[in-house]
Order: structure tokens, then sequence, then C-alpha cells
């Protein structure tokens, strides 16, 4: 019991890292609280299960297609609705507005065509338990943490190394300037998009094949990995890997000391202490955005 | 008929609530989403008292609004130093800890089984047994409210809210102490919000927890943006548009988990539609484009 709750920890760090990467990689680039994410997370989840019950496609296809198919939404988003907003140059409360609506929107959808129960992806045998520092790890969630750092440390790479990485970099810190050098605003933005779309899509698949999806499904994840990102300070990969551990850990030590109702609260109540506490120091807050 | 004057009510609880989000997000600019945790303190300490000690229902509201304002200056004076998203999410999180404390106190709220068989109000010894009772009661505190607000907002005080919200270090550099200004009238909104929870649990006569999640706060945000910020009536507009129109959605035959659904996809997409098209909404002043 005493290591169970580090490997939970573990396992969630994973999940939330995924969705932090994705949610922070389009924070970096077009600043705003983009609260679509909460609901692209199921959309891979619901995609896979129509590809599988649509057009009788096995598991391993209706993920890729699944994958594809949050990307693509995401792309859609974007285009429709977000790049039409910051050419008109609306605020960030505009943009996070809309994306709440947008979140609405299609978690409803998603809960108007597929019903609110909880519906499985797949009866395999991922859930089998490996013994692991004592505790037990199931196969998928070793995928999970496997996939987590792949991902994690390629959206590194493809900021640090490539040339697509250093374009969404200069949109980031001055989309104007980045367009007198040539940059392409609208490629890159949605280049940053789909690159996380299938980061967070890993994390929707990964969640569903464990516990079955839901249209509630993308909601506490990605508060906590909004919570993980604010917490990381800037968009800087370890930082998130290191804030995604931390909030899955201290979620994990208060579901095993106080229990699973006191969660939420516990979490919440300590990043509101913390970001009040960087309120201070103005110039720490405002890393995310310029770093 | 009562069937139309249950809706009149809710109209105008809802109305009460929306105004009290456009004071904070309409005339000071701040994006709330704490609105529905103070909506719930109000439900919750009217419910109680009435409740557990028989008391009268004017005492009931104070009670809850003193609380709200008491828990308002608590979030408001540390998250009104944050800025612009920051304070979104500040507010977003503290309405993810109330929702935590009214689901797990339960020797108060009792969790998710909620609270039953609250009375109907009485006011200084009379009882408010009908609903058309219930809807003058409702309509004078709606009226009571929008004196109180029109009274602030075309007051020097209403002035400097306004400049915060165009321009807070323009506002500051007329020696106006900002954060003062705010933290009033985030308490003055959190005490109306208050009152349309006393009112709704009243009406309801039954409360839990589901009632004030973040959903229900990005509901009150859609009336004000609807309606239209920074106005008088904006707001109501907004809240008498989203409460009735998916009152349609009765008439067709759908099943109450597909009405939910869809009346949040009417909700969202009609935020959308506002914020893309008409960011000032139907009647409003303010377009969220500072």
């Amino acid at each position: 019991m005493d290591t169970q709750w580090i490997i939970n920890a573990i396992a969630d760090a994973s999940i939330y890292l995924l969705v932090a990467v994705g949610f922070g990689l389009v924070y970096r680039t077009v600043h705003f609280f983009d609260f679509s994410f909460a609901a692209l997370l199921c959309v891979a989840p619901y995609a896979a299960l129509g590809f599988q019950s649509i057009a009788g496609v096995k598991v391993v296809p209706a993920i890729i297609c699944g994958t594809l198919a949050t990307a693509i939404t995401a792309v859609l988003l974007e285009i429709c609705f977000f790049s039409r907003l910051r050419f008109r140059n609306a605020s960030k409360s505009t943009s996070l507005l809309v994306s709440l609506g947008l979140f609405l929107v299609i978690r409803n959808l998603i809960a108007s065509i597929w019903g609110d129960q909880a519906l499985l992806l797949q009866q395999t045998d991922a859930k089998i338990g490996y013994a692991v520092l004592g505790g037990r790890m199931t196969a998928l969630q070793m995928w999970t943490v496997f996939s987590a750092i792949t991902i994690a440390a390629g959206v590194g790479m493809l900021l640090a190394r490539s040339r697509l990485g250093r374009c969404i970099k200069a949109v980031g810190d001055d989309c104007g300037l980045a367009k007198v050098f040539g940059i392409s605003e609208p490629w890159v933005i949605g280049s940053a998009y789909a690159i996380s779309a299938i980061s967070v899509s890993v994390a929707g698949l990964s969640l569903a094949l464990d516990v079955g999806t839901t249209p509630n499904l993308g909601f506490r994840p990605f508060l906590f990995a909004v919570v993980a990102v604010i917490l990381a300070g800037s968009f800087s990969v370890w930082r998130i890997v290191i804030a995604s551990v931390l909030v899955a850990t201290v979620q994990n030590f208060l579901l095993w000391r106080l229990g699973a109702q006191w969660q939420e609260g516990g979490i919440f109540g300590i990043f509101l202490i913390i970001l009040v506490a960087r309120s201070f120091n103005k110039k720490q807050l405002s890393n995310l955005k310029n770093s | 008929m009562d069937y139309f004057i249950q809706c009149a009510v809710l109209a105008a609880i809802y109305g009460i609530l929306a105004i009290s989000m456009d004071l904070v997000a309409g005339q000071a600019g701040l994006l709330s989403i704490a609105h529905a945790g103070f909506f719930g303190i109000g439900a919750y300490a009217s419910a109680f008292l009435t409740l557990h000690t028989g008391c009268d229902f004017a005492v009931g509201v104070i009670a809850g609004a003193c609380i709200a304002v008491a828990v308002s200056f608590i979030l408001s004076l540390p998250t009104l130093r944050l800025n612009d998203d920051y304070f979104v999410i500040g507010t977003f999180a503290f309405q993810m800890i109330l929702f935590s404390v009214l689901n797990n106190w339960t020797s108060v709220t009792r969790g998710s089984l909620g609270i039953r068989g609250i009375p109907s109000p009485t006011i200084f010894g009379c009882k408010i047994d009908t609903s058309t009772e219930f809807l003058i009661l409702a309509c004078c505190c709606l009226l009571f409210v929008l004196f109180v607000v029109y009274r602030i907002t075309s007051s020097p005080f209403g002035r400097v809210l306004h400049a915060i919200r165009e321009d807070e270090v323009f506002a500051k550099a007329h020696g106006k102490n900002t954060l003062y200004f705010k933290v009033a009238i985030f308490a003055v909104s959190a005490a109306f919000a208050a009152l349309a929870g006393s009112l709704f649990a009243h009406d309801i006569t039954y409360i839990d927890p589901t009632s004030f999640t973040v959903m229900d706060s990005i509901l009150i945000l859609s009336m004000v943006i609807i309606g239209g910020a920074g106005s008088l009536w904006g707001p109501l507009v907004g809240a008498v548009v989203l409460i009735t129109l998916p009152e349609a959605l009765r008439f067709i035959g759908l099943s109450s988990a597909e009405a939910a659904n869809v009346r949040q996809i009417i909700y969202g997409s009609l935020l959308i539609i506002m914020m893309m098209f008409r960011p000032r909404g139907l009647v409003g002043k303010y377009g969220f484009n500072k």
C-alpha cells in the first residue's frame, strides 16, 4: 500500500503530462486558456468507438483514426473560430469565452450522440498488473508512462531543434515580428494545435482504455493539467514534467490519507495559494508568456 | 398557469444572479467563474437556518449574504491581484473548492444527498405559500437589486469601476485605489448572488451541490454575455432568454437527459455566436474587448 500510491501517482502524472504538454504548447503560442481542450480529450475515444462500431475496424486502427480525428477537430476549431478572433484583434477574454462555449457544445454533442454512460473502448488484457517497486502497475499504465515521456521529449526536441519549433516560439513571442520575417502564422498555429491534439488524444485514449469513456472524461485531467502548466511557470518540458508529477503526487497522497472526496478541493486549494503567492512576484507569473 | 409562474420566478432569480455577475464582469471587467459558489452559499445558509432554527426568511437572506461577503473577501483580496486569465483560473479554482466543500461537509450540507423539505419563506410572520406570492417576492427582490445597481453604476463609485474596466493603470494614475473598488464590488456582487441563492432554495425546496457547479457559473456568465454586459437591462434580458428558450424543449418530447444536453448546446452555441458576431450582447455596452 505504501508504494502503490506512488505508482498510481506516476501513472496519473503521465496523463497530466500529456494534457499539459498539449495545452501548454497552445498556450505558449496563442496566449489564452483554451478550455476546448477539456472536450478534445474525449474526441479521440469517441471517434475510435465510432470507427469500431460503424466501420468495424480493429482497436489499433480505430485508435489511430481517433487521434487523427482529434487533430483535425483541433485544427478546424482554430481555423473556424480562434484565427478569426485573432484577425479581429479580439481580446484574450473573448477567445477564452469562445473556448468555454466550444467546450459546452462539443461535450454535450458527444453526450447527445453516445449518452452519458461509461462506454468501454476495448476488452483487453491491458489491465493485467505487473509487480513494480512493491506495488502493481498495469501494462496500460506502463504504456501511458512510456507515451508521455516520448511525447514530452519529442515536443521538447521539436521546440529546441526544429524549424517548426523555432517558428512556434517566434509566433508565441511576437506574432507581428514573426510575420515580418516571413513566418506563416496560420500554418504555425495550426501545427501547434495539431501536435497538441495528438498529445491530448493519447491521454484521452489511455483514460478511456483504463476506466471507460464518458463525456466528462476530460474535465478533471484538463483542470489538473492547467494547474501543472501554471505551476511550471514557463513552457519548459522539464518544468511541466516536474509540475505534473507534483500535482499527481499531491492528488494521490490526499487520496491515500483523506479519501477521494477531498482530492479536488485539496489540489485547487494548494494551487490557489501558490498562484496568489506568485502574484506577489508578477515577473515570475508573466514568465509563462515570455519564456 | 403555475408552470408559467414558475418560469417567471426562475427568470427573476436568475435575473438577480446575472445582474450580480454583471457588476463584476460587465461593470468592473473581471471575468469571475466563482459566482455559482456564492449562489450556493446563499442557498445553503438560508436553507440551513430556516430548517434548523425556524428563523425568518429575511434572517436567512442576511446570514447568507454576510457569509457570501466574508467568503468574497477571502477570495477577492488575494485573487484580485491576478490579471486577466489568471484571475479567471483563480476564481475557477475557488469555485472547485467551494463545490468540494458543499459536497463533502456532510454534517452541514448533507453532501450529495442535499437538503430537502426547505419551507416556504416567512417574512415578518407572513407565510409566502402560493407561487404567485413567491413571484411577487422574487420580483420585489429583483427591483431592489436593479435599484441598487442603478445607484451604484450612476455614482462616482460606478464611474471608477468603468475606468478600471477600460484601463486600470489609468485609474491608478488618477490616484484611485483600484483594489479597494474591485474588492468592494465583488462583495456587493456576492451578496446579491447569495440573495438569489436564498430565493432559489425556498422556491425549489430542495438543493444539492450539483446546482452550484462550474457549469452553472458558465451559465450565469453566458446570461451576461448574451443579454449584454455593462448595462442595467442586458443581464436581465440574457436571463430571460436563457431560462425561457430551453423551456421550449419540453414541448418537443425530449427525455430529461437529452433536454439537458440540448440545453447546454444552446447555451454554448449562443455564447460562441455572441462572442464571434456581437460581443456586446443583445442590449449591452461592454464587449470584453480590453
